[in-house]
Order: C-alpha cells, then structure tokens, then sequence
C-alpha cells in the first residue's frame, strides 16, 4: 500500500514539474484468482494487474493518461502525456479545482483475510464437491458451468491540494449453472452471489435453488400474450433498480440534460412506500470503502424518501458545480471478483455505491398467496436493455412460473414482460416483501407489480 | 519480446507441461468524450502484459501479470504450472486437437498511423461533429466519442507456433437524447472500421451525428409498437445481432461439447429455413479483424449453417477434440490477463435475391425493425431463449412501410426464429464497434456481424398493451 501510495505522489511531483497547475494520480492493484468448471475442472487461473493513472490540469484545461507500466520512466512518460494532451485541449468554463484534503473515512467490513489466504487447492476441493453433489441429487441434473473467484484491490490517490488516501478490499464470486436433461428435454437454471466475505457465500443452498430451477424448466414454454400481475425476485429486481437509475440519478447525467429526474427533486416521483438510499457504508456491501474513488468520505444519502425525490449522487465537479457537497459517489470503475476492472484507466464520474431499495413486511410465500392470476419472475436477460431515459421496461423470462391463484404452476420461457418503469413505480407495485438481496452493488426485496403486459406467442 | 515467450515456453516444458503457450499483448487506446460542446475527457491508455497458459496431466494452469521482464514471467510460469498441479487432482483428462506450428505476422491496412495523430486533430474533429449534433433546443443531450485502438498480440507456444496479429480498429460513436412535452427518448449509434485513421478523416461525421439527433427527434414523438408476436422485416444492422444472440452462442462449441447448448446433436438437422446460410469468417470488410485466433490457429470462413441445414460449430482446440473435430480459429482472449474461449469473430448471413420492397410486400401486419439506435442483446444457450433490442423502426401494413415507432425489444427461440424466415434481401453489409463488444464468461470481445434484410415470419416484441 506504501508502494502505491509513493507512486502516486512521484506522479503527482512530475506532472507539476512539467507544467501542470493541478495533477491527481491514481495507483491500484488487483489480484484475482479464478477456477471454473463443468462435468470436470476447466481452468485455473491467477492474474495480477498494476496501473496508474493521471489527471494533469493546466488551469481549467485536463489531460488524462494512463497506463500498466509502472516503472519511473513510464510514469514519466504517463505524466509528460497527460500535460501535453491538457495544453492541447480546450478549456472546461465549469472547472473549479481538484479536492482538498480528505477527511476521515470510517467504513469498515471491506477486507476478509480468509479470502486472501485461499489456495487454489481449496477452490478445486470445493468445486469437486459441488460437481458430485450435482450428480447425487437426481440423475437428470449435471453441471453445465461453474466458477469461483476470489479477487484483492488495492488503490492509493495522491494530489496537488495534500489529499492522499489508500485503501483494500477483498471480493469473492460463485455461480453455478446446473442443467435438466429428460427425454429429448432441455433445460438450465442459475444462481449466483458476489460477497465481500468468502463465508458469506451459502454453496449448498444456491446449488439446490440451481439445480430446482433447472428441473422445472424441463416443461417451460412460452405462454400467449396477456395482462396479469409480475413478481419480480429480489436479484432481478435488483438489476432493474441498476438498468434504471445508475445513468440517471448521478448529478452528472442531470446537468448534463440526460437524465428524466431533471428538476425533479423535491417531488413525488414513486409511491409512498418506495424508500431508497445510497449507503456507501453498510457493513460488507459491495461497494462499501472508507473513501470513494476521490478520496471523499462515503457516507448515507437518502435518494428517495417515501416516493419523493431527495437528492442526486455528487461527485467533487458536479457538486462544485450544483453548489453542493460531493456525496462520496466518485467512481472509476465498479469492482467485483468477476473483473476489478482497471480504476486506474478511468477518470472518475459520479455512480451509485450501495443501491437499496427499502424492503417492505411480506413474506416472498404471502406475494404468491395474495396472487390470483400472474408470474413469477426468477430469471431474465436482456433487462439490461431496458431504457432508462422513456422509462421503458422489458425484461425477457428464462425462468419463470406461472401463479394461479394463489399457488405456483407451470413454468414459463420465452416472454416478455413490458412496462413503463415510472408509471410502475407510481402506481403499481402494490406489494413490497422483505426478503432483500444483492446483484452487485444493488439492494432489492421481492416486489410485486400489479399489473403488467406479457407477451408472449 | 519474441525470444522471451519463447523462454517461457520451454520453461513451461522443462517443469513438466506437455503443452504451453504464452500470449503477449500491447494495446494503446485514446478516446475522447466530448458533451453539448465541451471536452469533457480525452484518455489515453496503454496497456501491455503476458498470460502464460499450461496444460500438465490433462490440467490447465494459467498466470499472467503486467510485469514483462524475464525474471517477473518466470514466477507467472511457476504459478502456471502450480495451478495446473492443484487442478489434476480432480482427473479433469483435457486434452487439445491440432498442433502445427504456425509462423505467420499479419496487420490491418493501415495508411494513416493512429499513433502520428496529435491531440489537437483529433479534439477538432470531435468537436466539430458534436456541434454538428446540436441542432435543435429539443436535443438536451449530445455525446460524441471518437476512438482508437491499436491491439498488438505475439502468440507463441511449444509446439514452434509464433504469431503476430496488429489490429487497429478506430470509430466514433454519437448519442442524442431528444424531450417533447415531458418525454424523453436516446438514439446512439457508432460507425467502426479496422483501419488507420484515414477512416476517421475521410467520413462526413458532421452528417452522421445530425442524422442521429433527427431521429431522436422522431423517435420521442413516435408511438410505442404493439406487444405481442408478428412478421418482421429486419434490416441488416439487427440481423447481425439476431444471428449473434439467436443461432451464433448457441453453435459455440464449448457449449455444444459440455452439452449445454439446444443446437447440440443437431449436425445434419435442418434447424433453419432454407434460404438461410450462415458463415463466422476471420477477415471481412467491415468486420472486426481475426486473421488468426489467440491459440494461433488460422480464421478462414466456417460455414455454421448451409441452407437451413446446420453444418458446423465454432472451435477451440478443446472444445474441437472433445467432439471429435477440427479446431476453427474460434479460440479468443479479451486481453492477456484471460485465457482463450469459444467466440464468434464476424458472424453473418449471404445474401439472396429479394429487394427490401419485395420483402415488406408479403406482410399485412407487422414491423420493419431496425438496428441503428440499439444496444445489444443476451442469450440462454441452454433453454433457448433469446433477446436484443431494436432502434426506432417503423409499421409495415398492408405490404407499405408507414410509421416510425420507438425503439424495443424483442425476443424468441433459437430453435424456432430461423425456421420462420421465408424470404431473404440481396444487399449485404457487415459492422463491427470500437466502443464495447460481447460479454462471455466475464470477458469483451469485439466482434463483427451483419447479413442482408431479411423477412422473419414470427417474432417476439416488447411494447404497450
């Protein structure tokens, strides 16, 4: 961490020699280490990664450069870059300055020593196991794709105004695809979790969800178009919190015209029971650190408060900007076991840290009860694609079950559920369950949506 | 660089792998992001590194690090080897098909050098086309990003394979966010090519970047499409990302070998149409360029699907000698730091005989969908189900394009959507991007696709009730 950290500072030194009236520099270092697998072990992998990055200022005017080459002559050459590509470049107006020096940052739950110390040994045993026990279960299962990851980061900044931060965390990754064969029938089911903790993640319990999905989805197919209430399981949900706000609800997107929150704040933009908060430090949360990508405290924002809008996420600019205070939201890139990503190579941008939406008293079993004709949504791709600028929302099943009153039947593929995310979250969703659950670094119960298009054949 | 790898890989030997290869890679990158006029980043980017991959009594181990010097990769290969140790206890029994030793060094066309281009140029040039967006007070937002790459891999490996692949690929990509009266709708698109930066200064970009902003225009005053399941018209732009997501994941031969795909055992089946027939090949224009796989092992064209029938899967040496095949040059890395897996490289469809009028006259009902505007898609391999999104496109009725609609999405079966295509155009054009690519096992790629405008008798779309 002191390696880093004093290669920060000998970036910073060189770019203010050659020129610079401002520099940051940004040092991380990742360690990851991968094991996947099928019927058998397919690989083993270890990689590790240093780069540095650096933000040279010539008054108003930036350059960045970066590069994974860390020896002084490269840093050199990275600083001597980002001050020529700054001369060359045009002035910002909105530029203020780079941060002052940084106060105190007190998360914690971010570094799990055991998932440093795990051996390869280790990820081979564990994945052995889960193969046989696939196996075990029922004679129609077997493992299609599995992987394990466990990964380390570790990122130091240092700039021209004194601040200086350093800081570690750990990640850990499991997910498994468990396939059905019967007769002719195909058919797959996921799970997953990423942690921050390697005892955190509960094998036994996803293989079992995994290898129950698959089975079911032997009989799965499309169903013909139709309007009906959609329960959205926590992680999908999760995802959909993700597709629709990330690019939205940061203060960037909002001076910068794309974003449909735009002078929003203050107003009723969700119904009452729809509370959400960017927690940057919920113990173990995946976005949890001491200090965001700037080196500003994170800290607890309430983004809604009872369906009204209460705040954007600050970065240092875009709260220059507002006049307001950076909420601890500058990010470079969104880590993970599944890629750390490179935070070295990128500038920071306003994002969410922890995304939660707030759970409400149901049980997942009493939104199935309380159905009389709807689906339950286990699985989709492709919600990703949803737009979060008109609202318009689609999600398309691979994992499904149909609710008839009141219980679980057939399963479903292939459909599309369809609506518009605004109206959904104003109006719609009449039932918040309790059971809260993460896809990255976003937070969401069970939700149930009264009402929503299917189409399907 | 070369007699480095090449230590490496007898080192590999010397501790016992009966295989090993080691992949060096320089990629130097620069994008600029300009906003509603301003610069808002240019960013440079170099990243270079070794992956050392080794196979051991049938068990891979792989190590790579950002450290070139010899005594730094020699621990990768320990690691490597290690690895490999760890893994034979489980008796994975891998083994890999070919084994020719290659020499070979091949690069993209390039007449203008990316790395001659000074910042100024390139920041007038962005400039100007994020202006050239601007066109109206409706438009709130307009980002432009103009990007270059140039991607060096030197592939070395025990069998006296060394290979040298540069790839330069550059591009611009603009996004419009339009508002009416409290609705809001984004267009984005991009116009890529494996080439210097010739290609950069040769186009109108001014005109490609206005055209963006009046279809954002038009699109957030359109009409959301039905829901529900209807005959299309697709445009060559989205059947490149329907036969990715639809029928090119699914012919991957990692899934088709762990028997995790729904196309497995069905060589020899008719699993589309007949006017369909479908080509991965390595180098094409407009394509992304794959002269060469990251296992060294030569890109030529693979036919996947030949008149409906299903010929052939995309390979790697493992996947190849797990079914019993040839390997095809389909084996690809995102970088050094990853080990190669099954990937498309320019997936797309030949043409036939029908014009894009002739092709809208048979449909009563339906869509004539497009891909400028959209963003991508995703697929199950193994249940079959597929998806991806289309930009604004327009209502067929009674055999007349009318309409624009908003941009959706869409979805169906792999192995339904290409029995229902009953007439394909004659046009053919192939695209790829230097802004993102596909995502497989935590790795990006870039990849190409494209094919003719194609008539598709039933499928899936998202929309209003």
């Amino acid at each position: 961490m002191a390696l880093l950290l004093s290669l920060a500072q000998r970036a910073v030194k060189l770019a203010e020699k050659m020129g610079a009236t401002e520099t940051e520099a940004f040092v991380s270092q990742a360690v990851q280490n991968w094991l996947t697998f099928h019927g058998k072990i397919e690989y083993a992998k270890t990689s590790q990664i240093t780069g540095v990055g650096v933000r040279a200022f010539v008054g108003k005017k930036m350059g960045f450069t970066s590069s994974s080459s860390v020896e002084i002559k490269d840093i050199e050459n990275v600083a001597k870059m980002a001050v020529a590509i700054a001369k060359a470049s045009p002035p910002d107006p909105d530029w203020h300055s780079l941060p002052g020096k940084a106060g105190k940052g007190k998360a914690g739950g971010t570094f799990d020593k055991k998932i440093v110390e795990i051996e390869t040994d280790t990820l081979v045993r564990k994945s052995g196991e889960i193969i046989d026990s696939i196996h075990e279960k029922d004679k129609r299962l077997s493992p299609a794709r599995g992987a394990m990851a466990t990964a380390k980061l570790m990122c130091a900044m240092a700039n021209s105004h004194g601040r200086e931060f350093s800081k570690k965390g750990t990640y850990a990754l499991f997910s498994i695809r468990v396939k059905a064969e019967d007769t002719g029938k195909k058919g797959t089911g996921d799970e997953g979790c990423e942690t921050r903790e390697w005892k955190s993640i509960e094998f036994d319990k996803l293989v079992d969800e995994a290898s129950r999905r698959a089975i079911k989805s032997l009989d799965a197919s499309p169903i013909p178009s139709t309007k009906a209430s959609v329960i959205f399981a926590n992680d999908v949900f999760a995802r959909i919190l993700d597709v629709m706000f990330t690019n939205t609800v940061n203060a960037e997107a909002v001076q910068k015209g794309r974003s449909p929150w735009i002078g929003k704040i203050g107003q009723q933009i969700a119904q009452e029971d729809f509370t959400v908060v960017d927690d940057g430090m919920m113990k173990g949360g995946m976005m949890t650190s001491g200090f965001d990508d700037e080196g500003t405290a994170q800290q607890r924002t309430p983004v809604i408060e009872k369906g009204i809008l209460r705040s954007y996420l600050y970065d240092t600019y875009t709260a220059m900007n507002a006049k307001a205070k950076s909420t601890g939201n500058a990010r470079r890139s969104r880590p993970g076991a599944s890629g750390l990503g490179r935070p070295y190579a990128r500038t920071p941008s306003p994002a969410p840290t922890n995304f939660l939406l707030k759970p409400g008293e149901a049980k997942l079993d009493e939104l199935i009860e309380e159905t009389r004709d709807g689906i339950l949504v286990l699985t989709t791709i492709g919600e990703w694609l949803s737009n979060p600028m008109s609202g318009a929302l689609n999600a398309t099943v691979t994992n499904g079950l149909l609710v008839r009153n009141g219980e679980l039947s057939d399963p479903v593929k292939g459909v599309i559920v369809s609506g518009n995310f605004f109206d959904m979250i104003k109006t719609n969703i009449d039932l918040v369950a309790s059971d809260m659950r993460n896809d990255g670094n976003f937070y969401s119960p069970s939700v149930r949506v009264k009402e929503m298009f299917i189409a399907g054949r | 660089m070369e007699d480095v790898l090449v230590r490496l890989v007898d080192e590999a030997r010397m501790l016992g792998a009966s295989y090993s290869e080691a992949r060096f890679q320089d990629i130097s990158s620069t994008v600029l992001t300009i906003e509603n006029g301003l610069l808002k980043a240019y960013e440079t980017d170099r990243l270079r590194g070794v992956g050392v991959r080794v196979l051991l009594d049938g068990a891979w181990g792989s190590s790579s690090s950002n450290e070139v010097d010899l005594s730094k990769l020699r621990k990768s290969v320990r690691q490597a080897i290690k690895l490999a140790k760890s893994s034979r206890k489980r008796k994975p029994n891998i083994s890999i098909a070919g084994g020719k030793g290659i020499q070979d060094k091949v690069g993209v066309q390039v007449s203008v050098d990316t790395a001659e281009i000074s910042p100024e140029e390139r920041i007038r040039i962005g400039l100007e086309a994020n202006k050239a967006a601007m066109i109206s007070d409706r438009i709130k937002n307009a980002t432009t990003r103009l990007g270059t790459a140039a991607d060096r891999r030197f592939f070395v490996n025990s069998e006296g394979s060394r290979v040298e692949v540069d790839s330069s690929i550059t591009g611009l990509m603009q996004l419009s966010v339009a508002v009416s009266e409290g609705k809001m709708e984004r267009v984005m698109d991009n116009e890529s090519r494996c080439a210097g930066f010739e290609f950069i200064r040769e186009k109108d970009w001014r005109s490609f970047c206005r055209e963006i902003s009046e279809l954002a225009l038009k699109a957030v005053e359109a009409d959301t499409p039905c829901a529900g399941t209807f005959e299309v018209v697709a445009d060559p732009d989205l059947i490149g990302l329907i036969l990715h997501e639809a029928f090119g994941h699914a012919s991957e031969g990692d899934f088709v070998a762990t028997n995790e795909s729904v196309l497995q055992g069905k060589l020899g089946n008719a699993v589309a149409s007949r006017d369909v027939t479908i080509y991965d090949q390595g180098v094409i224009e407009g394509g992304y360029f794959v002269p060469y796989d990251d296992e060294g092992i030569p890109k030529g064209q693979t036919t996947v699907v030949d008149s409906g029938v299903l010929k052939g899967y995309l390979q790697s040496r493992q996947s190849a000698m797990q079914m019993d095949m040839d390997p095809t040059g389909n084996a690809r890395t995102m970088d050094f730091e990853n080990n190669p897996i099954v990937r498309q490289t320019n997936y797309y469809m030949k043409p036939q005989d029908y014009s894009l009028e002739e092709l809208a006259e048979g449909i009563r009902k339906g869509y004539y969908i497009r891909g400028r505007g959209a963003g991508g898609g995703q697929v199950d391999v193994g249940g079959g189900t597929f998806t991806f999104s289309v930009g604004p496109s327009y209502v067929i009725e009674n055999g007349e394009i009318t309409e624009m609609v908003r941009g959706t999405t869409i979805s169906g079966m792999v192995l339904e959507a290409l029995q229902t295509i009953n007439a394909v155009g004659k046009d053919l054009k192939i695209s790829t991007s230097a802004f993102g690519g596909c995502g497989k096992g935590a790795q990006l790629v870039r990849v190409g696709d494209g094919g003719p405008h194609v008539r598709i008798g039933r499928i899936t779309l998202g929309g209003r009730a």
